[in-house]
């Protein structure tokens, strides 16, 4: 009995009692009819209504047990996760209605559970594809997310999720600005990463649950374009500036009696020329530099043979090299046609020689060699002068960088040669840069397409004819 | 104390690099604020060491915690060390950055990553647990000696030709050397790591009596 609710155990109780009652009553009635064997009378009466009890109780209990087992089936379901299976049960059952009811229940918390695990799925597919690095830290800086740009910019392990971050992460600067904003609520800062000397703004706030979210953004590359921007608006006024002021002085001077006198006056026409000359190139070669820019020079795409032009460059620059006793030598085969447009060729290799016999050691070498790679022959000009730091080679082809400005100045240089020649190799597709030379002086290079008919093989440095040598002229 | 300890090996690390920094691009205010970092690093020092001190005090541990304590005292050791070093070499990046404009031997960047690398990677074998990681950074030693033997011997050839420049090549030459103990602190740091997962001594194998 005690495996029934209470209701219904109140139900068979007065059940019971009725059926009692009707039976005395009905006991009662044949016993005064009867008169005869009562006894045996009663006993069957007693019997009947005993039995009419006890299948009445079973009854109760097979339903019950029926409705829990389906109920229990149902929940197991559910648990397993699928709301989708029917229950168990005819549908005219007395349980039918309770179940349908969970049924209905349980398919709408599935439904909520799918939209949201839909939504944690799209907002995980955003963070992950987002630019800027988001990193959250629980309250003990364990980490709970890191997207994507964050992994790659603090290079941690994709298997992250509560790892403490000073296991994976250990900046310096990034846990002195965790304290700060562990302190307040919500904070800001510049970082460089070391390594890397890639540098992120960083910006945390505070969660709810006493956590912390970091977002942070790679500024390199945006720094470096405001530096490269103020260095130009100041490069340029100033290379204006000087030439003027110095052909507004000689001018005063001439005009306040130097011109008078012939001899004293030739140094000071030697010099307005001078630098009416550089202001003069300057002026064009910015005018070339924005045309380049703005894709208005159009280079042409000719096969020519590349190893005259090498001779007739180094030929132009023999007298300048004599002047600062460098031997000019070559390696570049005869018979390299390369496909590109000449006259921007010959402005890069002339600049580049021409660098190298104003900047490299005096008595030193200047160097010509090429070597094919695939369809590019890699031109190189090598000298052995004082070489170029490396924070410099990095920079050296922006406009009006210089790496000793005074020096370079002196030498005639107006600061936009190497952005020129980068343009313009660049515009040919081609590449070009500066590396070190062991142990000291440097390589520049650029990249120019060879010409189909050409065969590599006879190109190569190893098969290249031996060197030829420009010996400065004798005196 | 792992958290304080990975801290102090962060700093470490990072002065290694700004050190290398500064140092081949003659940086005077890189190397000013680098030798600034070295406050940190002596404080750390200090504070961990005290705080193992104070667990073998009071706790007294056993086993593998007892080899913890004790490898952490060696390491923040190996890690002073080799933050005094790169304090060194910023003394140095700053002589040169008052002289003449020089380029340093083009072999230190790459010495200076390599033996940032090294202390990077002792400490994340400690982290993971990866005594495999900890061997291949005793590997990467040899890499360094050669690296610092071919610099030497160019170096060397430098001075002879060039005897004006020798002031700055004294230098270049102290930082090599430097780096090269650097790399050698890196490795005891690696063989320690061995020695708590393992279980091992793998210090001076020929100087170990048999048995």
């Amino acid at each position: 009995m005690r495996a029934l609710t209470r209701r219904w155990r109140t139900a068979l109780v007065v059940y019971a009692a009725v059926t009692l009652v009707l039976t005395l009553l009905v006991g009662s009635h044949l016993d005064a009819a009867a008169a005869a064997s009562s006894a045996s009378l009663w006993l069957w009466l007693g019997v009947i209504w005993a039995s009419s009890v006890a299948l009445t109780a079973m009854a109760l209990l097979s339903t019950q047990a029926a409705l829990t087992n389906a109920m229990q089936s149902l929940v197991q379901t559910f648990h397993a996760g699928d709301a989708r299976t029917r229950p168990v049960g005819p549908e005219d059952s007395v349980f039918a209605g309770i179940a349908g009811s969970v049924q209905r229940m349980a398919e709408e918390l599935d439904g909520a559970m799918r939209s949201l695990a839909s939504e944690r799925n799209r907002f995980e597919a955003v963070l992950e594809t987002m630019a800027p690095a988001v990193l959250a830290l629980d309250a003990g800086r364990r980490i709970s997310t890191a997207n994507r740009s964050a992994r790659l910019m603090f290079d941690i392990p994709a298997a992250c999720e509560h790892v403490e971050l000073v296991e994976v992460l250990r900046l310096p600067a990034m846990h002195a600005f965790l304290d700060e904003v562990f302190a307040r609520t919500s904070s800001e800062t510049e970082m460089e990463l070391p390594g890397t000397q890639r540098h992120i703004r960083a910006r945390a706030s505070r969660l709810g649950d006493g956590g912390v979210v970091i977002v942070a953004d790679d500024t390199t590359e945006i720094r470096r374009l405001e530096r490269v921007r103020r260095d130009f608006v100041a490069n340029v006024s100033h290379e204006l500036r000087t030439p003027i002021a110095v052909i507004r002085a000689n001018a005063e001077t001439l005009l306040d009696g130097a011109l008078e006198s012939p001899q004293t006056a030739e140094p000071f026409v030697t010099a307005l020329f001078r630098h009416a000359d550089r202001l003069g190139r300057l002026i064009s070669e910015l005018l070339d530099i924005s045309a380049l820019e703005a894709g208005k020079r159009v280079l042409t795409a000719e096969e020519f043979e590349f190893g005259e032009l090498v001779e007739d460059v180094l030929a132009a620059h023999q007298q300048a090299a004599a002047e600062r006793e460098i031997t000019l030598a070559h390696t570049v085969p005869h018979d390299l046609w390369v496909r590109a447009d000449p006259k921007a060729t010959e402005q890069v290799l002339v600049n580049f020689v021409d660098n190298a016999i104003k900047y490299g050691r005096r008595g030193g070498h200047v160097d010509l060699a090429s070597s094919v790679e695939g369809q590019t022959v890699r031109v190189e000009v090598r000298d052995d002068g004082p070489g170029i730091e490396p924070q410099h080679r990095a920079r050296i082809f922006e406009r009006f960088y210089r790496v000793d400005s005074g020096r370079s100045r002196d030498a005639g240089g107006t600061g936009l040669g190497l952005s020129i020649a980068k343009h313009l190799v660049e515009a040919e597709g081609g590449t070009i840069g500066v590396d070190a030379r062991s142990p000291h002086g440097s390589i520049f290079w650029f990249t120019l397409r060879l010409c189909d008919a050409s065969d590599p093989a006879e190109t190569d440095d190893e098969q290249a004819p031996p060197a030829r040598v420009f010996a400065p002229p004798e005196n | 104390m792992r958290q304080s300890l990975l801290l102090m090996a962060g700093r470490v690390e990072e002065m290694i690099a700004r050190a290398g920094r500064a140092f081949s691009e003659r940086d005077a205010e890189l190397a000013r604020k680098t030798i600034d970092l070295d406050g940190a690093v002596n404080r750390a020092e200090i504070e961990i060491d005290e705080m193992c001190m104070r667990i073998l005090a009071r706790r007294q541990p056993m086993a593998s915690d007892l080899r913890f304590v004790t490898l952490v005292m060696k390491m923040v050791t190996d890690l002073e060390r080799i933050a005094d070093l790169a304090v060194n070499i910023c003394e140095r990046a700053l002589d040169l950055s008052r002289q003449e404009p020089f380029v340093v031997h083009t072999d230190i960047p790459k010495m200076v990553v390599v033996v940032e690398s090294m202390v990077k990677d002792a400490i994340d074998a400690l982290v993971s647990r990866s005594s495999t990681k900890a061997w291949e950074v005793i590997r990467r030693d040899d890499e360094v000696d050669a690296l610092y033997h071919r610099i030497f011997g160019e170096l060397l050839e430098a001075m002879r030709a060039e005897p004006t420049r020798v002031h700055a090549l004294i230098h270049v030459q102290s930082v090599a050397k430097w780096l090269e103990r650097m790399a050698d602190h890196s490795t005891n740091l690696a063989e320690l790591v061995i020695f708590m997962i393992d279980g091992r001594d793998v210090r001076h194998p020929n100087e170990r009596s048999p048995g």
